[in-house]
């Protein structure tokens, strides 16, 4: 399945994450806008229940931003 | 009918520091207070085992009940912490350290965060099975045995603390339906590996926010019952953080979805009665959900009608 950025933004705002919405770009990276591991974890949940497909644990330091998760789901 | 009739816990008096450990590993208060949920964390004196803080919570409950040991029939302990090797079985040490008579049925069942809910109906069939009138279902897993106070995904988490709940005719609570799930293919992500605690947090925290919604609402749907009409849902309290996820997730009113866990951490089976002693007498909680999930990896849910 194909996601959009739109898709990501839902997931981040349905997970309640500590992450300003306002300054959310799409090459900014989750951290630098105050998601901490707990709120990546979720969002990758999110992702993962949107798409269907499994998030391996050691791919998960590589997806901290939208372009970064749209880029490993839509070209994986 | 065996039914709920009084909790009493124990918590250790020994603290360790929460908020000291998670600058240890490069994290701010916030992530000890507002996400984990816990500001210290109790540990069991050294010269402590299981069985010595199970027997006080039997006596504790002893004590606030006005039970008398002879009427005790029954003892159940849930733990996968031991004293030695679990053998002999810590029911047998519990029965002697809380001068519980030799009439007692005593032993163990193994199983972690969800031992409160399978251990409820495990007791109460026993008991009704067998013909007994009183009995105590004690919870008793101190982590403190297993943890290694270097590992960040552990060290923060977990405190220790025993439960014993009385068991026996004219409960507060009636000991409702449940439904039970297990899925051993995710065992190795909570796993005592050589007396070390190996958790897999990630992994964890997926299965509790996938698996815990669907099942609360599988339970309601079989009996009938909207969540609407639930006053409290005692989730099993993991961390802060999975508790404000799963409830976020059920779209639950906060107001009824107590979270506890400041001074005690995540107290592995001993998290739900932890709270519901808080409520065996209070108005407006005639209707409550109890879930429990973690090791196995198993995940129970079950409802609490109060009778009177």
């Amino acid at each position: 399945m194909t996601l959009t950025n739109d898709d990501i933004v839902a997931i981040i705002e349905d997970a309640g994450t500590q992450i300003d919405m306002d300054k959310l770009q799409p090459d900014t990276a989750f951290e630098d806008i105050g998601a901490d591991s707990l709120d990546i974890m979720n969002i990758l949940l999110g992702v993962q229940e949107k798409t269907g497909a499994e998030v391996p644990d050691e791919d998960v330091e590589k997806l901290g931003s939208i372009n970064a998760i749209l880029a490993y789901v839509n070209n994986g | 009918m065996i039914g709920l009739k009084d909790i009493a816990c124990w918590v250790p008096e020994g603290r360790i520091d929460n908020i000291e450990q998670a600058a240890g590993f490069g994290e701010e208060a916030g992530f000890a207070t507002d996400r984990i949920g816990a500001r210290t964390l109790p540990v069991m004196a050294g010269g402590d085992d299981t069985s010595d803080i199970a027997a006080r919570a039997v006596t504790a409950l002893l004590e606030k009940s006005g039970t008398e040991p002879e009427a005790i029939e029954f003892l159940m302990v849930c733990t996968q912490n031991p004293d030695g090797n679990g053998l002999p079985h810590t029911s047998a040490m519990v029965q002697v350290k809380a001068g519980l008579p030799t009439h007692v049925a005593a032993f163990d069942i193994s199983l972690g965060c969800s031992g409160y809910v399978y251990g409820l109906h495990a007791a109460r069939g026993f008991m009704a099975s067998a013909g007994l009138t009183n009995g105590i279902f004690v919870t008793a897993d101190p982590y403190s045995k297993i943890i290694d106070r270097t590992d960040k995904n552990t060290s923060l988490l977990f405190g220790d603390a025993a439960t014993a709940t009385l068991l026996g005719p004219d409960g507060v609570f009636e000991i409702g339906p449940a439904r039970f799930s297990t899925d051993g293919s995710g065992g190795e992500n909570i796993i005592n590996r050589g007396g070390r605690l190996d958790m897999v947090g990630r992994q964890v925290f997926n299965f509790a926010a996938s698996k815990v919604p669907p099942q609360i609402k599988a339970l309601l749907k079989a009996n009938g019952i909207s969540q609407d009409d639930i006053d409290l849902f005692i989730l099993h309290q993991g961390s802060r953080y999975i508790v404000e996820t799963l409830t976020r997730r059920m779209k639950l009113p906060p107001e009824k979805v107590p979270i506890a866990l400041e001074h005690t951490g995540n107290t592995v089976s001993s998290s739900l009665p932890m709270i519901l002693v808080d409520y065996l007498d209070r108005d407006g909680t005639d209707r409550i959900v109890l879930s429990g999930f973690g090791v196995g990896l198993s995940w129970g849910s079950m409802l609490l009608n109060r009778t009177n």
